[in-house]
């Protein structure tokens, strides 16, 4: 019996031993995971320019009649706007590619950055997504549009800056993805695809397109998922200091002051 | 040596709760508590650190412990620890919610006394993360770890059936998700958590 209960303590010792060498071993070991080797980021920052059409003064700065007021602003979606609502066109397989194009930014934003969700009323959607055909003419002065123009499929953005302080960014944000060939070519689908991808990156923020055909914000895009270089570019964004904040849509504008006398 | 078949079948079934014979020998203790997380990631994007943990977290806390037949006085003991709470983004004093989560960590091990009053419990075992929205670290599902746990406990008989008991537990594993390891992540981050608890035991 003595020797049973010798041989039980024995194990009970190497179980303690296991146990307080599994403590030391994780002290001891990397403590951090380890991050990804993000590449260098690309210039996602959109260049506004506008003349000042009347004398007016918003939040406190001056702005005269006749002067050019240049700037150089970015935006990413902030915190209090999540999720971002989006309205879809119900054509061509668009709600599909929507959502395909949400969860691939959304698998590359992993600290909860980004969110989104589809909306049945564009009234009160953040951005607007159609398939019209064809592409609109962009809108009046302060409409910045980026377009996308692979081979099958062709993409537009439209962003909305107040003027001419360049601090807002009116919602909606306005997106078009349409095809240029019938929808049962074989390149029209994924065309669609990726330039919904793609055009979703630009109202999440990214405002002008990667030099580098690798990367799903290339101007032409050819890749079906962001690259390291698109997440790295999203990720500095998103975490950088707030640029344009959203505003509610143009019935908010402030109207237009009186020209002076 | 090894212990007998009985005492192995007895452990392994105290798991689903034993016999009612042997309730005599098994002790049960229920603990609630909060329990302080460590950060889960920990990345630079810009000149910010970003770190992920949840916030304190409500914690329920059950074990049974059987005494072992040693020359030493220990007990073989069970424990299931269950926490609620929200991961949190954490940047710049910035604090974002983004996803509720749940953990349940069960550990196999052995208790002694160390002093009037006081035990020592170590064990291993595992720990499963839960949650119900597929968001942020947890998109492509959640993991289930190995732990390895340390508590120490102050028990203080009430009456002749039940015991009060305070806690403080210690436990560690390595976390990582398959959504961090399809985002380039590599290797795991060492996860601390300490929960203060107060229980009964019988």
């Amino acid at each position: 019996m003595d020797r049973g209960r010798g041989g039980r303590d024995r194990i009970v010792a190497a179980a303690a031993a296991f146990t307080v060498l599994l403590f030391a071993g994780s002290l001891s070991a990397c403590n951090e995971i380890g991050v990804p080797l993000r590449p260098a980021i690309y210039a996602h920052s959109l260049i506004v320019s506008d003349v000042v059409q009347f004398d007016t003064t918003v939040a406190g700065v001056n702005y005269f009649a006749g002067d050019t007021i240049t700037d150089t602003v970015h935006f990413a979606w902030p915190p209090s706007k999540l999720p971002v609502k989006i309205w879809v066109q119900d054509t061509a397989g668009l709600r599909q590619d929507v959502d395909r194009a949400i969860v691939a930014w959304k698998n590359v934003l992993v600290y909860g950055e980004f969110g989104a969700t589809v909306v049945g009323d564009s009234n009160v959607a953040d951005i607007i997504v159609r398939g019209s055909t064809p592409l609109p003419l962009p809108g009046p002065r302060a409409v910045e549009r980026m377009y996308a123009v692979p081979a099958s499929c062709e993409g537009g953005t439209d962003v909305f800056i107040s003027a001419p302080d360049h601090t807002k960014l009116w919602l909606p944000i306005r997106v078009y993805v349409i095809p240029k060939f019938p929808l049962d070519d074989p390149a029209t689908r994924p065309c669609l695809a990726r330039v919904t991808i793609h055009e979703l990156g630009h109202a999440l923020g990214l405002f002008q397109h990667s030099p580098d055909p690798n990367d799903i914000m290339y101007g032409f895009p050819a890749v079906d998922v962001p690259s390291d270089a698109d997440v790295a570019t999203i990720l500095y964004l998103y975490h950088r200091t707030p640029g344009l904040r959203p505003a509610l849509g143009a019935d908010t504008l402030p109207p237009a002051p009186a020209p002076s006398p | 040596m090894s212990f007998s078949h009985r005492e192995l079948a007895l452990l392994l079934l105290l798991a689903a709760g034993p016999p009612d014979r042997l309730n005599a020998q098994v002790t049960w203790t229920g603990h609630l508590g909060a329990t302080l997380t460590s950060a889960m990631v920990t990345d630079q994007v810009t000149a910010t650190s970003i770190h992920l943990k949840p916030g304190i977290s409500p914690t329920l806390g059950v074990e049974a412990s059987l005494p072992l037949r040693t020359k030493t006085p220990v007990n073989a003991s069970f424990e299931l620890v269950a926490t609620t709470g929200t991961l949190q983004s954490h940047e710049g004093g910035k604090i974002t919610d983004l996803a509720s989560m749940r953990t349940f960590a069960l550990t196999a091990g052995i208790s002694g006394h160390v002093a009037s009053g006081l035990s020592l419990r170590a064990g291993v075992g595992f720990i499963s993360y839960l949650t119900s929205e597929k968001a942020s670290v947890f998109q492509d599902g959640v993991p289930t770890r190995p732990a390895a746990t340390l508590a120490l406990e102050y028990r203080r008989p009430l009456n002749g059936k039940y015991t009060f008991s305070g806690l403080v537990r210690y436990d560690m594993h390595g976390f990582t998700t398959k959504q961090l390891e399809s985002s380039g992540y590599t290797g795991s981050q060492i996860v601390h958590r300490v929960m203060v608890g107060v229980g009964v035991s019988r």
